[in-house]
Order: structure tokens, then sequence, then C-alpha cells
């Protein structure tokens, strides 16, 4: 994990349960799935919400932080440079990829560097619904 | 400075000045090198928030990121502010509006500027919208 950091933590959204095993999905982009029930994005043209903060199991209560907040992402810098600014969507296991692909859905602007998959960094996220 | 106030925004930690920022507080900041920023210097530079300490050359930097309501540090006399005018930097870091295509706007004007220095509320955007 990179030293980039919020001084505060962000606004978590209550309602939404896990559409299935979100136990190993926690710093993941979620996805809408079904009334109430969340899982994880996986595609870049995904109409994402936010990110998974807790590690529910199917059923369980999710712990979701949704747009306008500063919060952790788990990335892949490996599928492109990551640097602070980049603009951030979903690839195929919700971990954030950068984008400069028309069309694509961007949740969050990078505020750290990653190079490497499965860095957890620090983001902004932002409405999924931006063209390039 | 005008009158919209602000509640205390998200700062993110874990940047180091490139230079002497102590005089650029209040003003847009860009990546400069890995945990390093640097104030932006052109209406183009990719934004990613705005200084809130003056941190000398090395030493730590308080950033407000995008999605955040904060003070910027502007110039209204390059050109009148509004609220909902677009922002992006000058050379000095300082929020110009811009109306022209291809700059990157890193903030919305919420109040009104028509001095350079003037520190006013702005809504931060991502450093990536065409106009």
């Amino acid at each position: 994990m990179a030293g980039v950091a919020p001084d505060r933590p962000p606004v978590i959204m209550p309602g939404f349960v896990a559409a299935a095993d979100l136990s190993a999905k926690q710093y993941h982009i979620a996805l809408y799935s079904a009334a109430n029930k969340l899982t994880v994005a996986s595609a870049a043209t995904d109409l994402m919400v936010g990110v998974i903060y807790n590690e529910p199991y199917t059923g369980e209560p999710i712990e979701l932080v949704p747009p306008g907040q500063v919060c952790l992402m788990i990335v892949d810098g490996n599928a492109g440079a990551i640097v602070p600014g980049t603009r951030l969507t979903s690839d195929a296991s919700g971990h954030g990829i950068a984008t400069v692909t028309n069309l694509d859905r961007v949740i969050a602007i990078a505020l750290d560097n990653s190079s490497a998959a499965g860095d957890v960094i620090c983001v902004a996220l932002i409405p999924s619904d931006v063209s390039l | 400075m005008p009158g919209i106030m602000v509640t205390p925004p998200v700062k993110i930690t874990g940047f180091r000045a490139y230079t002497d920022l102590t005089t650029y507080q209040y003003c847009m900041v860009k990546y400069q090198a890995a945990n390093v920023a640097t104030v932006a210097s052109a209406n183009t530079d990719l934004v990613f928030g705005v200084l809130y300490n003056e941190p000398y050359t090395g030493e730590p930097c308080e950033i407000v990121p995008p999605g955040q309501i904060c003070l910027m540090k502007v110039d209204g006399a390059a050109g009148a502010i509004v609220p909902g005018t677009r922002l992006a930097s000058g050379s000095d870091g300082r929020g110009h509006s811009i109306t022209t295509n291809v700059k990157r706007a890193s903030a919305i004007a919420l109040d009104n500027s028509a001095a350079d220095g003037d520190i006013i509320a702005v809504a931060l955007i991502p450093s990536d919208v065409s106009l």
C-alpha cells in the first residue's frame, strides 16, 4: 500500500447486502445487482456505484463508500501506469485500472501512484458516468 | 477575500513539496514524482488538488482532492469569475476563468472575483473537462 491517505474516514452508506460472497472483495469497485443488492464490477462500461469497504458474505450488509468521497481502492497499476490525476475504471475483477477510452465509465481519480496489480491506493470517487 | 465560506474539506497526506511552496497556499497542485507535488503552471496541467498549507521544499503537503468544496486563490482580473465559472490553473497555480477548448478545468467557482489574489470558495472537479 502506498503512502497517500485521507485525513478522515469516508462516509459509509448502509442499506445494501452482498449478492454473492464478497468476503475477499474489500476495496473493490461495487456494481448494482438487484434491489438493495450489490456485487463486484466486472467491466469498464459498468455503472459503478462506489467501493466496498468491508468483507461481507452472501446476504450480509455491505459498507459502501459512495461517489464524492475520498477512500482506498484496490488497483492494477500493471495494466497501465497510475499517477495522481489518472482516471480509473473497473477491470474484470473490480480493480481500478487507468482508462483513456471513449465511453468507459470513470469511477475515480487516482491520488497516488501504482505500477503493480493489487496495490491499495487513495482515490477520489466521482459519479460513474463520464465519457472521455 | 469574498464572503462565501466553506466547512473544512477532506485533505490527503503523503505528498511532499517539490520546491518551496510557502507562498502557494490555496493554489492548484500537480503531480511531480512519486509522493511529490508541485504547483500547477498551465491551464493544460492535470491538477489533482489544492494546496492547503505552506510547506518548504521536502515538507509534507496538505492537499484537498477533487470532489471537495474548498478555498482557492484566483485571478479575477484575468477574466471575471462568478459562481459557475470554470477555473483552470494560471502560470502560478491560481484559478483563472476559461472558455477555451482543450483546457483542463479543475474547479467551479462558487463566489465572485475581479482581482488577482482573491481567495474564494470553489468546488473541485476532475481535472479533465474540456469546454
